[in-house]
Order: structure tokens, then C-alpha cells, then sequence
């Protein structure tokens, strides 16, 4: 049976992506490498030991932030 | 100059001046600016990033061959929420407990919202963070933010981005004898080297500036402008200024003082 997609907003677009698939497996998925960057789903933090662990849900906001210039 | 180290947030530090990494023309300035600033702690940020986008691995080399300690901000956050997202980020990809905290409340002065910023500062705190908090010069603000568990306070010398130097010297002079033992660093609204002189010059333990650098025609030059008034802004308040006065008084010894001024006594 063929697993069935969701929608999900990451960096502001909307991509699609499996129901189920672990963060990380998004990520690595769409080119991040180990280190650099990280990541918040709703707002809420999720630590990089974390992303295994956690499974993607319809309509879920992801963030992924890395180092910029600041005052 | 021989300066007294200075202890901030765990470390120990040679200067006082606290510099950011934003609005330079090139990544060379900034790292050369940083650099003749002699600054020991430079604030930085984060941002979305693309996958495959280099940018800001880059940049993060840049700051990392400077080797200072990394304040790291939650500029752009407008709730607590937002703020305490932002920091958790920041501690992993910074690997650093500190963060620079910034809760804006309005966008026509960068204020900051004095409730959320409270609410932020708290949860940070319980959560193992040193908290730098972004801050108006109003007293009653320090005071909760210290009830908090800050220990140390950053008031804002005018809004950020404005050069108009110190708008209110008499409530930033209020916080300071209000708060002997608390670590005070001017933050925002430094325009000029004598601002941050004046900053030093209250007592404030030390200068975080980013435009007044950056956006300067020669950036290297005022950098170095910076490093040496925060110097003599520190040693003149170590050394302890004269008394003022309403009257003169001469300088020059009266005693033996010959025939001209005879006439006059």
C-alpha cells in the first residue's frame, strides 16, 4: 500500500513529504548535513538527539536556523 | 593601557567592549573591525537556512578564527515564546549557555516589550541560561528583571540603530547606584567614541555596540576609536573623577604670585 503524504511548512514553504517520516529522515532527505543548523516544529525547540525520534505530522512548521550576522 | 580583567557571565576578560557582527560592507571588514576593536565578546544570530546554502556556515568560520566568546541574540523575537525558541537554538548551534535576549515590543523604536521580556528571562534562567536582557533605562524594569535571576542588565543608551548616544544619563546613572554589584552594559544607541566614554564614565561595566562601527565611513579606524574611549572611559572612572563645582578655583599655585595680582586684593 502506498504510504500516504502530508503537507508540511518548512522555512516558511509548503513541501509534501510521507506521513511518519522522522525529522531526521526530512532533513537528510532535503540536504542537511551533520551540525550548523537547528531545528524548532511549532514554534517548540526539538534538540538534534531528538530528530530520529520525532515523527512529522500534517500541517507541522518546521524551522531550521543557522549562524547569521547579529547585533 | 593596563586594564583590570573584567569577569562576565563565568569568563574573564580583558576588555569591556562588546561588539556586533552585522552591517559590515564585507565579511573582511567585520573580522578586521572585530579584531581592532579588541573586543572579548562579539553577539551574533540566526536565521533561516536553505539546505546547501553556505552563507551562514561561512560566516560561522569567520567568527570562530576570531576566537572570542559568542553572545548569541534573539533579535526579530516579539513574544516569550518566541525568545525562548530562539535561545534553545542558539545554545545548540552556539554551544553556549549565553544569549542575548531581545523581546521587542514595538517596531518604530525597537523597544522592548518590558512584560515578555520578564517572562522570557525568567524560563531562560530556570533553564540554565546566563541572561544578557536588552532593556529600556527604566528602573522598575531592572528591578524585575533582577528578581528574575539576571545578573546582568543591558539598558539601551537610545534605540537600536539611532547613534544618539546616551538620551537619559540620569536614569542610566539611577540603575547603576541602584545596582552596585550587578554586571551593567550599555546596549544600543552608541553613536560616537565620547558616547561610550560617557557609558564607562557612569560606571557601567561595559559598551555593546554593532552600528556605530559598521556603518562608520573607515569601520577599522572607529573600531579602534571604540577600543580606546571604553579604555579611558574605565580608567577615568577606576581613577575617580574630581569633585564638580560652581565656582572657580585656580589651578596654578596663588602662593608668590607677584606684583600683577597684588592690585587686586
Amino acid at each position: 500500500m502506498e504510504k500516504q503524504r502530508i503537507e508540511v511548512v518548512f522555512n516558511g514553504d509548503a513541501i509534501a513529504c510521507t506521513n511518519g517520516e522522522s525529522l531526521s529522515g526530512l532533513l537528510q532527505q532535503l540536504g542537511y548535513q551533520q551540525g550548523g543548523f537547528a531545528t524548532a516544529i511549532n514554534s517548540t525547540f526539538v534538540p538534534r538527539s531528538d530528530y530520529d525520534n520525532t515523527q512529522l505530522q500534517q500541517g507541522d512548521t518546521i524551522e531550521v536556523v543557522a549562524p547569521m550576522q547579529g547585533g | 593601557m593596563e586594564m583590570t580583567p573584567w569577569h562576565i557571565g563565568g569568563k574573564t576578560l580583558n576588555s569591556r567592549l562588546l561588539i556586533g557582527s552585522a552591517l559590515y560592507p564585507s565579511p573582511q571588514v567585520m573580522q578586521e573591525s572585530i579584531r581592532a576593536s579588541g573586543a572579548g565578546i562579539v553577539t551574533v544570530s540566526l536565521r533561516r537556512q536553505a539546505a546547501g546554502d553556505a552563507a551562514g556556515q561561512t560566516f560561522w568560520q569567520l567568527i570562530r578564527e576570531l576566537d572570542l566568546a559568542i553572545l548569541p541574540n534573539t533579535a526579530g523575537c516579539h513574544s516569550a515564546k518566541e525568545a525562548i525558541t530562539t535561545a534553545q537554538m542558539a545554545r545548540e548551534v552556539f554551544q553556549t549557555n549565553w544569549i542575548k535576549l531581545e523581546v521587542i515590543g514595538d517596531e518604530y523604536n525597537l523597544q522592548p516589550d518590558p512584560f515578555e521580556l520578564v517572562k522570557a528571562a525568567e524560563a531562560l534562567i530556570q533553564d540554565g541560561f546566563e541572561v544578557f536582557p536588552y532593556t529600556t533605562d527604566d528602573l522598575v524594569l531592572a528591578k524585575r528583571l533582577v528578581e528574575a535571576g539576571c545578573r546582568i542588565l543591558m539598558p539601551w543608551g537610545s534605540p537600536i540603530g539611532s547613534g544618539k548616544g546616551l538620551m537619559n544619563p540620569y536614569n542610566l546613572k539611577a540603575i547603576r547606584e541602584r545596582f552596585p554589584d550587578l554586571q551593567l552594559i550599555v546596549d544600543a544607541g552608541i553613536g560616537k567614541p565620547s558616547d561610550a566614554v560617557q557609558a564607562m564614565e557612569l560606571g557601567y561595566d561595559g559598551v555593546l555596540l554593532n552600528s556605530a562601527v559598521a556603518l562608520a565611513q573607515q569601520p577599522v579606524k572607529m573600531a579602534s576609536a571604540f577600543r580606546s574611549a571604553v579604555e579611558a572611559g574605565r580608567a577615568g572612572y577606576e581613577a575617580g573623577a574630581m569633585p564638580e563645582r560652581d565656582f572657580a578655583s585656580p589651578s596654578t599655585p596663588v602662593l608668590g604670585t607677584p606684583f600683577w595680582h597684588q592690585a587686586e586684593k
